[in-house]
């Protein structure tokens, strides 16, 4: 993977002469920092000692179009790549140098330049980080309402180039469906604005394009008010299916929640704030094993004795579920006007009711939206115990949802403990969140295992039907599932690659361009 | 004395928790947030720190840089599930950079300008009004902290006034001191700044009490000589707690309609000091406000004379954030507890926009309001 | 055998001899281009065939929906073939449990949302919204009205798609709520105007028929006053599924003469359950009350919404704008007897209509024009051979 000198020291020079000293460097550090993104995998493989995997060439920083445009004009004239960077927040590989070349972070493109509080729009630089944006918006009263676990590590155009969802996406949508219009460069060096009301067929093709059409310089967001209120209720429903009912009862009603969260049996054991108090030593130590905070000594010693086999801790896991009858855990939160809310709230109850839910305590949907971000912490202990720990979210129209489930789950099982949750639902169907932890020999061994299990499971949710990723895009991780997803699309995506980025120089090798 | 080295390895396992981490405080790190620089996060930083130290990278200068660029605000840390001290095991790093002669120029220099301005300082110490009424006896030591002796003399001339009020003829300034020795511990120099501290120690024999206006030498004094090995008897606070704790005999009376409160990091997530300094300035104004981010969550102002100087953006863009902030708010009066923070935050970098919030020290605050009330 | 004999052979052997036509009245639903033949395949396996049959003869194909639209079509030289989608009206399949349905592209609006009902489901928008066009045509050149606040552009009623490209091939985007899989190709061709590609089958999102839909009148002392409320109602979460507002001309071609004054008004259909209905329209009035306005009897507003629904044409001409931008341009139509209304609203843009013949809003500045340079290029990336006329001429 570390191969080096892709760009001639005539194009080192004529990049040189673009930015002043600060903002390039190919220093070591800056080497090591750009040569990854959040990608499990390339954790995997920094645990055996491998801490460069996609080692760029260089790295900018630019704080202009017009040394963007420059760059690229460099870079056509050189033949070398230029791979967009945003947060590294990504988790498959979509950021990074994977044969060398020029990493182009965004982040000094960090401004709120406009922001109308009559029409809720706002323009904003693509570099900015997501909290800080968000915080910007709220000292003004407005939110975005996007609200990714990624939200303090990722950009605004890092969401857009991967058709990010955030925690409150039944009521806020999707970032596509906040896009106003983007300011893109192509691989031309070509700058134009796109907008819905004009060129939504542009739009369409600039979203989720990973960088390798060109660069999302900014984009007008659509905004809402802060919401006047927030509430959160708590439910047990008796299984996934009659949750996933109540699920598409709400949406199907024309109900907008801002909060709908379904765990499967497994993940109600793990992340249920009475998980803990359960006597089993199992779900103590599973308890452990995803919350970092509690009995960090025991979750280390029961890590690497449970993870040996992680197939039977899987099946355990279900069993001791399906003994105790905890049932599934199910969060809905609304948000907005006062009478309004409370009146969702109220309909979404009955719904629930219906679906033979129970009300639990408020405190548990709180207890959610207070460590609604933690989740990501602990990922490093899981690291550091020799297991590793991905995700994979997947989407279905809700008749084929309880087999993409079953069947993910299955692929997965055999050599991994899977905890699921569904936490982006439409009228028309779903997304499954499911976790995967599991421990190799080595990092040979952790690395075969963990694209064995994301071969299987992407397979898997192909056949059932599901769509291979709803928000975390494609990378290199999941590029060769793009011909299983998109059939003849192909065709179709690689001659929008010919018309924004004819000298092939932008991000390559992602998408399965 | 403990090396360097040996304190990165009681930082163990946060660098690899760091390393592991998908970078969940990186938005609340001023460093990387103005530089833009992967690099510059916390968790890149101690990803850095951990390779150095297991040997996996070499100690250079070039492989040292990075270790420096973090003010030790630790804002991190509150986004931390976790509680990592990012900044303690960063300045162990800079320590055993510094150890091995790899830090930057900048922060050679500023360990050269700590002995290069003893003088200045004394000078200026002597010209300042309070110096006439200093008294020679007493337990408590007052040690106004070299950026109020350099730049704001009138906040040391305002703790004496109210030092007056109390009739706390006692109070005094220690001989031979004009700095905590801060600055030494910040770049790097630990063991400059061990024999400073030597040397403070013998000035200060027979107090009692620190009284220190300077919120990083408080924290120095008050928690972090400890971690380094130096132990003393001193009951250590700052002037700001030193006045709440007389509040009802001071009774000020309010001389603004309205202030912001900016919250020091050494005084707020260093010594989770918050609300007195903030009762005492809300009996100076009518209405005192918070920033959106405050309390723990308070962004730091940038200030770090070394990293000043080697990223003058990391401070322009606090300023011009904390300042618009006030700006947006309609309010131009903000309230410091830091000599530190209220000169970062004042004084305009090339290019940066024009200040018109006023910028006041904590003392300097109540010391209006009891004149006022004199009046 | 002549070229167009030549020709008539190939297309019967694809479509059968009885699905196409010469004839001088079929061809002459293509006004304005005379395609040599008209062509009414059964499906996108037949279309797909016919395109590589154009690609290898090197001839045009025209597309024509419901025959609602005005298509500008470009005139080639060489022959054209005129392609009917009016076989292609089945609903192939409808799962009540995700609500989706699969039609294909030659269904009529208004058959189409009739089917639905027999099923309980709908698609939010007005049966007679859009007369007798297919649900192709919609979906490829969207109409102005095709908007509702609730649901979105009438581009959301499309989950995925079946197209026949212009070389030939037959594309099927895969069918899930929502994807990150790169752009999404099958929703990217929406609006394309069969530039470069032709819809054969779309799988479309509907809802529960709600057991409640209910109109709402409110009368204002200024179009100002009642385009302030509308985004107000807007932006607190209230989310008809129908909202317009009109000035004191429009209201009385939609309200009808009354006897008292009408100076501007803002209508809405809201939809849902009950309790959730009540809770908007108390907010509703809140909202009205806080811009002077007040509520009108509700079979006014029966009458006004029995009015509207069935006369939804599009009569005047329509320019998108932000709300900040629609209000300032409000205050050149100082002339009450010219009739101005609004539509398509979100909470951050609206359509602002005016008559047909009124000086266009253009002084107000346009964020955006189409990108024509883009089409261009993906014209000769997808369709090197030019096969497909489009309904708009690219340059």
């Amino acid at each position: 993977m570390n191969q080096q000198a892709a760009i001639t020291s005539a194009a080192q020079r004529a990049i040189a002469a673009l930015f002043p000293s600060d903002r390039i460097s190919a220093d070591l550090p800056d080497r090591i920092a750009y040569s990854r993104d959040l990608w499990p995998r390339t954790l995997i493989g920094l645990r055996e000692g491998q801490h460069r995997p996609f080692e760029p060439d260089t790295v900018v920083w630019p704080v202009s179009l017009d040394e963007l445009r420059a760059l690229i004009e460099v870079s056509i004239e050189h033949r070398f790549a230029l791979i967009p960077f945003g947060g590294g927040s990504g988790v498959c590989g979509g950021a990074v140098a994977q044969n060398g070349g020029v990493i182009v972070d965004l982040k000094r493109l960090d401004q709120i330049t406009q922001l109308c509080d009559v029409n809720l729009l706002a323009d904003v630089q693509a570099g900015i980080i997501g909290q800080t944006l968000e915080d910007q918006l709220n000292v003004r009263g407005l939110t975005l309402g996007h609200f990714p676990s990624s939200i303090r590590c990722s950009t605004l155009g890092g969401w857009l180039a991967t058709r990010s969802a955030g925690q409150c996406s039944s009521r806020y949508g999707k970032i596509e469906d906040m896009v106003d219009s983007v300011g893109f460069i192509d691989g031309t060096a070509r700058y134009r604005r796109v907008d819905r009301a004009n060129n939504r067929q542009q739009l369409e093709a600039i979203i989720g394009s990973e960088g390798v059409f060109g660069f999302i310089t900014d984009a007008t967001m659509r905004l809402a008010h802060l919401p006047q209120t927030r509430m959160f209720l708590a439910y047990r429903v008796p299984s996934v299916e009659r949750g996933c009912e109540a699920l598409r009862r709400i949406l199907q009603a024309g109900l907008r929640p801002a909060v709908l969260r379904l765990y499967d049996e497994l993940d109600t054991l793990l992340s249920s704030p009475a998980g803990d108090r359960s006597p089993s030593a199992l779900s103590r130590a599973t308890h452990a094993l995803t919350h970092g905070g509690a009995g960090k000594a025991l979750q280390n010693r029961l890590l690497s004795t449970a993870l040996r086999k992680a197939g039977n801790l899987s099946r355990i896991g279900a069993n001791l579920a399906d003994r105790l009858r905890r049932g599934c855990l199910m969060i809905v939160g609304v948000e907005g006007d006062r009478a309004l809310a409370e009146a969702e709230a109220a309909y979404c109850h009955e719904q629930i009711i219906c679906c033979e839910g129970d009300r639990l305590d408020d405190e548990i949907g709180i207890s959610w939206f207070e460590n609604r971000y933690g989740v990501s912490f602990k990922m490093s202990p899981l690291f550091m115990a020799n297991a590793f720990v991905d995700t994979m979210e997947v989407a279905a129209p809700w008749h084929k949802l309880m087999r993409v489930y079953r069947d993910v789950h299955q692929a997965l099982s055999a050599d991994a403990l899977v905890l699921a949750h569904f936490s982006h639902a439409y009228t028309d169907g779903c997304s499954i969140y499911f976790t995967f932890v599991s421990r190799g020999s080595d990092r040979t061994g952790a690395q075969a295992l963990y694209d064995r299990l994301w071969q299987s499971a992407l397979a898997a949710a192909d056949t059932a039907g599901a769509a291979v990723s709803h928000h975390h895009g494609i990378g290199l991780a999941k590029a060769e599932f793009m011909k299983a997803e998109h059939g003849h699309g192909m065709t179709t995506l690689r001659a929008l690659k010919t018309v924004f980025d004819p000298h092939g120089i932008m991000n390559p090798g992602k998408l399965g361009l | 004395m403990r090396s360097a080295d040996a304190t990165i390895n009681k930082h163990k396992r946060e660098l690899e928790l760091c390393t592991y981490c998908p970078k969940l405080c990186r938005h609340s790190c001023p460093v990387s947030n103005a530089t833009g620089r992967e690099t510059h996060t916390p968790q890149a930083k101690m990803q850095l720190l951990n390779h150095l130290q297991q040997g996996s990278v070499e100690w250079t200068r070039e492989t040292a840089r990075p270790l420096f660029a973090c003010l030790e605000c630790k804002n991190c840390t509150t986004y931390c599930d976790h509680g990592n001290d990012v900044a303690g095991a960063l300045a162990a790093g800079k320590a055993a950079a510094s150890e091995r002669g790899l830090q930057p120029i900048e922060y050679t220099q500023a360990v050269r300008d700590y002995r290069l301005r003893e003088t200045r300082l004394r000078n200026a110490l002597q010209r300042t009004a309070a110096a006439s009424e200093m008294a020679t006896r007493g337990r408590i030591a007052y040690l106004p902290g070299c950026d109020n002796i350099e730049f704001f003399p009138e906040t040391i001339s305002d703790a004496f006034s109210i030092f007056r009020r109390l009739d706390l003829r006692f109070v005094r300034m220690p001989s031979g001191i004009t700095c905590g020795g801060h600055p030494l511990w910040a770049a790097g120099a630990w063991s400059a700044a061990h024999v400073e501290t030597e040397r403070l120690l013998e000035h200060l024999s027979g107090f009692s009490t620190l009284v220190m206006g300077c919120a990083p030498c408080t924290d120095l004094w008050r928690r972090r000589l400890e971690e380094h090995g130096i132990s003393h008897q001193l009951d250590v606070i700052h002037t700001s707690e030193f006045f709440f704790t007389h509040l009802e005999r001071l009774k000020p009376r309010s001389v603004r309609r309205a202030a912001l409160f900016h919250d020091s990091c050494s005084l707020g997530r260093g010594l989770g000091v918050y609300d007195p300094p903030r009762r005492v300035a809300s009996r100076c104004v009518e209405h005192l406000g918070e920033f959106f981010h405050h309390r723990d969550r308070s962004p730091c102002c940038g200030a770090d004379p070394a990293l000043d100087a080697a990223m003058p953006e990391v401070r322009a863009k606090q300023r011009t954030e904390r300042l618009g902030e006030a700006s947006r708010y309609g309010i131009d009066t903000v309230v410091t507890t830091c000599a530190r923070c209220r000169r970062s935050l004042s004084r305009s970098a090339a290019g940066d926009q024009r200040n018109t919030v006023d910028l006041v020290d904590l003392t300097n605050l109540l010391a209006e309001a009891l004149h006022t009330e004199n009046r | 055998m002549s070229p167009e004999t030549d020709l008539s052979t190939e297309v019967a052997a694809i479509v059968g001899a009885t699905h196409l036509s010469s004839l001088e009245s079929d061809r002459a639903e293509f006004s304005g281009l005379d395609p040599a033949l008209v062509v009414w395949p059964k499906d996108g396996a037949e279309i797909a065939a016919i395109l590589r049959l154009a690609n290898r003869r090197r001839i045009h194909i025209a597309v024509r929906g419901g025959g609602t639209g005005s298509p500008c079509w470009r005139r080639p030289s060489s022959p054209v073939l005129g392609l009917s989608t009016r076989r292609m009206i089945n609903i192939v399949e409808l799962d009540s449990t995700s609500g989706t349905v699969i039609v294909q592209a030659g269904i009529r609006w208004s058959k189409l949302c009739d089917a639905l009902e027999q099923h309980g489901l709908w698609t939010g928008l007005p049966r007679d919204a859009f007369g007798e066009a297919t649900i192709g045509g919609l979906l490829a050149d969207p109409p102005a009205n095709a908007h509702s606040p609730s649901f979105g552009p009438l581009s959301e009623l499309c989950v995925s798609t079946t197209v026949a490209c212009a070389d030939g091939s037959l594309l099927r985007s895969r069918t899930a709520p929502r994807r990150a899989v790169g752009p999404d190709v099958g929703r990217m061709l929406l609006g394309d105007r069969a530039n470069v590609a032709i819809l054969t089958e779309l799988v479309l999102r509907t809802r529960q028929r709600p057991a409640l839909i209910v109109p709402a009148l409110q009368l204002f002392p200024t179009l100002r006053d009642a385009l302030t409320a509308a985004r107000a109602i807007l932006q607190i979460g209230v989310r008809p599924t129908m909202l317009r507002v009109a000035n004191q001309a429009q209201a009385a071609r939609e309200i009808g003469p009354q006897n008292f004054s009408i100076p501007a008004v803002v209508g809405l259909e809201l939809a849902g359950p009950q309790k959730m209905i009540d809770r908007a329209l108390d907010k509703i009035d809140e909202i009205a009350a806080q811009h002077s306005g007040q509520t009108l009897p509700a079979d006014l507003a029966a009458d006004w919404y029995e009015r509207t629904c069935s006369e939804y044409a599009l009569d005047g001409h329509s320019t998108r704008l932000s709300h900040r931008e629609a209000l300032a341009a409000i205050g050149r139509f100082t002339d009450a007897g010219r009739r101005v209304w609004l539509d398509q609203f979100d909470a951050h843009r609206v359509n602002l209509w005016t008559e047909s013949d009124e000086p266009t809003v253009d002084a107000v500045a346009m964020r955006g024009s189409r990108d024509d340079h883009w089409l261009a290029a993906i014209k000769a990336a997808l369709d090197p051979h030019q096969v497909l006329l489009g309904a708009q001429s690219i340059e």
